[in-house]
């Protein structure tokens, strides 16, 4: 985004506030049951709404071709790709303080497992993007790398030695290390920023 | 209060202009060295025939999509989200966001456009007998269009690109939408119309550029053209140059001088003209 976007921060935060608005409208009875999902504690409950969540909204629009519908109104490609990971991580994070009651564990636990679902969001969101702007189907994409991601975490460790797997440091679903996921996720992000702000969801 | 000033400071004469854009989709050209200008205050029509390219044009201006050469400005600078405030957008294909009502869309454009007029919005759905509260979705076809356009209309800005603004639309309401977009532009403000209403087009507009096969074959004020074209009988052709296409029984040619004979010709004819001649 140029200079003159980040300098109007109030204009910002009302295009950010209608974006959700709109979002909330249009999709929370489609991505209901999934929000329901992520409630339960654990950080599988919450990566398989997760997942769920992105492949119906970004993923869904970009497959019907309804970004225009976005990019007509005033908000950049920019915007639309930020506004719509805001709108999954808040998801991500009110089901977290929602089922928070009901959690097992210690809080630390349950906060390693909301960070550990904003890691797999991030990574999922931008690895998606990426392999749309390359050309794929979002949604096959995301089946794809969710295959890929776990078959590529499941063998060898993450001990020094024969069996040395580093994937499974940094990948979304393992997250063997979070910050090494954290890190990787933050990369998939951005590059999935930078080709979505060029392309735009265009096929 | 701080948007109109930063807008009237970069409102230059040409609201759009557009250099040599080209756009390709796989391995089809779409758009091809397109190039045209618009001046603030006027009403641009984008003619031409379905599938030429007007709509990718439109796409292309509003950073909709990525073009692949060319120059586009519009209030003389590059397209950057704050510009983006004053351009309100009509869309071809009237898609609609599923579960909105005439009330939720009225929320979204008066958060997002500053100079959002709710007396004219009231006004426009009171005169049209609009439901606030029916789901946008469930609206015929003309309805959306003209919802749509009062939805543009309400947003004061700057700018209004409008796909087909009179599609689907009875002729009283037609006229209506003309009349309403010759007192927006009126105001100092620019319309730019993509249209394959060659007949009506001249109600309304102030220049126009014909499209074919995504090139621009022709721009200039509806003025000038008519000054700068005859209509001739085609025999009278032999003894003439600057024969620029066939229009019915006559031919339509491009003339040096006003003393040239022949009949001044409508827009229509000149589109015609320029649509079925072979001059690029």
């Amino acid at each position: 985004m140029n200079k003159v976007s980040f300098g109007d921060f109030e204009y910002n935060l009302t295009a950010l506030n209608a974006y959700l608005r709109k979002e909330f409208i249009e999709k929370f009875r489609t991505l209901f049951i999934f929000f329901v999902i992520m409630l339960f504690p654990g950080l599988g409950s919450k990566i398989l709404g997760t997942f769920f969540i992105i492949v119906f909204s970004m993923g869904s629009d970009i497959r019907s071709k309804k970004l225009d519908m976005m990019t007509f109104l005033p908000f950049s490609k920019e915007m639309v790709y930020w506004y719509e990971f805001i709108f999954v991580s808040l998801l991500v994070v009110l089901s977290f303080f929602i089922g928070l009651p009901f959690v097992n564990g210690t809080l630390l636990e349950a906060f390693s497992d909301l960070l550990g679902a904003i890691v797999f969001a991030a990574a999922y969101y931008g690895l998606i993007m990426i392999f749309s702007m390359l050309g794929m189907d979002p949604i096959g994409a995301a089946f794809l790398i969710l295959i890929l991601d776990s078959i590529f975490s499941s063998f060898g460790s993450t001990q020094l030695g024969m069996s040395f797997n580093p994937y499974k440091l940094i990948s979304p679903v393992a997250q063997e290390n979070q910050l090494a996921a954290l890190i990787f996720a933050v990369i998939c992000l951005y590059i999935g920023s930078v080709m979505f702000s060029k392309r735009g969801g265009e096929k | 209060m701080m948007m109109a000033d930063t807008m009237d400071e970069i409102v230059q004469k040409y609201v759009i202009s557009v250099e040599g854009l080209s756009k390709r989709f796989g391995g089809k050209q779409v758009l091809s060295n397109i190039s045209f200008t618009v001046e603030q205050g006027s009403i641009f029509a984008l003619i031409g025939p379905n599938g030429a390219g007007k709509t990718t044009t439109i796409r292309c201006i509003i950073d909709s999509i990525e073009n692949d050469g060319g120059k586009i400005e519009l209030f003389g600078q590059s397209i950057d989200p704050a510009i983006k405030r004053n351009i309100a957008v009509v869309s071809e294909d009237r898609r609609v966001f599923r579960h909105f009502t005439a009330l939720d869309y009225e929320a979204l454009w008066s958060a997002l456009y500053p100079k959002w007029d709710s007396d004219v919005f009231k006004d426009f759905l009171a005169k049209y007998n609009f439901d606030l509260k029916q789901r946008v979705e469930t609206y015929s076809i003309g309805m959306k269009t003209l919802f749509f356009v009062a939805l543009a209309v309400s947003s004061q800005a700057e700018l209004l690109i409008l796909d087909e603004p009179t599609q689907h639309l009875d002729p009283t309401i037609r006229f209506d939408i003309m009349t309403m977009l010759k007192s927006y532009a009126k105001e100092g403000r620019t319309i730019l119309i993509s249209s394959h209403e060659i007949f009506e087009i001249e109600e309304y507009a102030t220049h126009f550029a014909i499209i074919k096969q995504g090139k621009v074959i022709y721009t200039d004020s509806i003025d000038e053209a008519k000054e700068r074209h005859r209509i001739i009988s085609e025999g009278d052709l032999m003894s003439r140059e600057g024969a620029v296409g066939i229009v019915g029984n006559e031919v339509l040619i491009k003339i040096e001088s006003a003393e040239s004979g022949g009949r001044y010709p409508r827009l229509n004819e000149i589109v015609v003209g320029y649509l079925t001649g072979t001059k690029r």
